[in-house]
């Protein structure tokens, strides 16, 4: 895909960076990704698509074609529901979106490229918006995509078809922030997993964030001092880097 | 060419626990976790001829018998440490192909840019998928002295592959880990000096803005935390929270 300089400014420098920056919302409630057209290129790499004046990534072509843009979430993230917007010269064909999953292999072994829940199809022509069924699967890097057993490394993409002169504006996906699953079994002697802060305690010691207190104990009811406050703050965020 | 590709009856994408992480500023923590780049990320560069560029039904990024490259976009935390890199690829014996972090400055007016790279994997002529990993144990900054003048520049990087014959790309998967930056010369607060246990943590808050102190141009790092005062750390370090309407 062909990148589109306006006078100071570089189009597909700016979407790169705003997938990114879009994805940093932190806690556990809903939020938005946008993925604009700028982010789709070309499947087939022939170059019959091209960004609009209204924005759109048109298929100027006399037939349909097919356009992925990576879907990068944080690990462990909940996808919620996909709404795409568009603009349809008919009813029918549809402009239509999918998300998909592609396992990368090692030697030995066939790769996939696996639909995932929440297609989405243009519900009329003209610009619009429609929605995916609500849907609920959790964006992993290394899972198991196809039940053999085995964890491979997953890549995920936004696969959009667009007819003849159709045009598709932005894929937008409401997903949330999870607490990652809890161990089998507990790091801490005095964190069971019982214990009303369980999940988070352990994600904690899983991201390196808190070794304890010591001889395999977490304190759970200690106190805090402002020390140690800034050491769990600082490592969290990987601070600071001035420049 | 519209691909073709394997439906499943049910998909379900499985909850497990993963160490793994996608995007910048997404896992947290100095655990090792890891970036994956799928072929979507990638984009021929110069524009390529029709059936040259291609993601076949296995979701992999096929070139043609000319030499392709491609470029994708990574973008990590000022201060991330990488440390391995592995690339996903069907290999083909008469093929050659590589991949590797190219980095350019952004060259200020009567300068010129540099150009850089590492880290790179080449094809050992195997035929059918295979992916192989490289060591790279480099910390990333937004400033590189790319051009060995003495002065950092602003650096973009990015990932460069290039492929002739039947290669397929199928993609990347980085292994890195955050890490608190250094120190400054002086400390901030009188009662953290260099030799205390927290002082580049300390150092590192303050520097974020996130605390000035408890007054007096001290810390207190003895002292404990009230609730209020954790609600105010935390809020203000994620910037919490902006909801989406």
């Amino acid at each position: 895909m062909t990148a589109w300089r306006l006078p100071g400014l570089l189009f597909a420098a700016a979407a790169s960076l705003a997938r990114c920056a879009l994805a940093q919302s932190y806690g556990d409630e809903d939020q938005i990704l946008t993925i604009g057209a700028l982010e789709f290129q070309e499947q087939a790499g022939d170059d019959v698509a091209a960004i609009g004046v209204d924005g759109y990534l048109h298929n100027d072509s006399a037939s349909p074609r097919d356009f992925v843009a990576p879907l990068v979430l944080p690990s462990g993230a909940e996808v919620e529901l996909l709404c795409i917007d568009y603009f349809a010269p008919t009813a029918f064909p549809q402009v239509s979106v999918e998300p998909e999953a592609i396992k990368l292999v090692p030697g030995g072994q066939t790769p996939e490229v696996q639909f995932l829940p929440g297609s989405i199809g243009s519900s009329s022509d003209g610009y619009g918006s429609a929605c995916s069924d609500p849907v609920s699967f959790t964006f992993l890097n290394s899972t198991d995509i196809d039940f053999d057993g085995v964890v491979e490394s997953v890549a995920y993409a936004v696969h959009a078809q667009l007819p003849a002169g159709g045009t598709l504006g932005a894929v937008r996906i409401r997903w949330r922030r999870q607490i990652s699953a809890p161990p089998a079994s507990p790091t801490f002697g005095d964190v069971p997993p019982g214990d009303s802060a369980f999940t988070h305690v352990e994600a904690l010691a899983a991201s390196g964030i808190s070794a304890g207190c010591g001889a395999g104990n977490y304190c759970p009811d200690a106190k805090l001092t402002r020390r140690q406050m800034a050491v769990f703050l600082s490592k969290a965020l990987g601070l600071h880097w001035a420049n | 060419m519209t691909t073709t590709r394997v439906r499943l009856a049910a998909i379900v994408v499985a909850s497990t626990v993963s160490a793994a992480a996608a995007c910048l500023g997404q896992s947290y923590g100095e655990a090792d976790q890891t970036l994956t780049i799928g072929a979507a990320a990638f984009e021929a560069q110069p524009p390529v001829p029709m059936g040259a560029d291609v993601i076949g039904p296995d979701g992999y990024l096929y070139g043609g018998a000319s030499t392709t490259r491609w470029w994708a976009p990574i973008f990590l935390p000022d201060g991330a440490w990488l440390e391995e890199m592995c690339v996903y690829y069907k290999d083909d014996v008469t093929g050659l192909f590589d991949l590797g972090f190219a980095q350019s400055s952004l060259a200020a007016e009567g300068q010129t840019p540099a150009n850089g790279g590492f880290g790179f994997v080449a094809s050992t002529h195997d035929d059918g998928y295979v992916f192989r990993c490289t060591g790279i144990n480099k910390r990333l900054r937004d400033l590189v002295d790319l051009d060995g003048d003495g002065t950092p520049d602003p650096t973009t990087i990015r990932l460069r592959a290039s492929a002739t014959g039947a290669i397929g790309l199928g993609g990347v998967r980085i292994q890195w880990k955050r890490e608190v930056s250094p120190p400054p010369p002086t400390p901030t607060f009188g009662d953290v000096d260099a030799g205390d246990s927290a002082w580049t943590h300390i150092e590192a808050l303050a520097a974020s803005g996130i605390t000035s102190g408890c007054g007096g141009g001290n810390f207190c790092p003895d002292a404990t935390l009230s609730r209020r005062q954790m609600a105010v750390f935390l809020a203000k370090a994620l910037g919490l929270h902006w909801s989406s309407p």
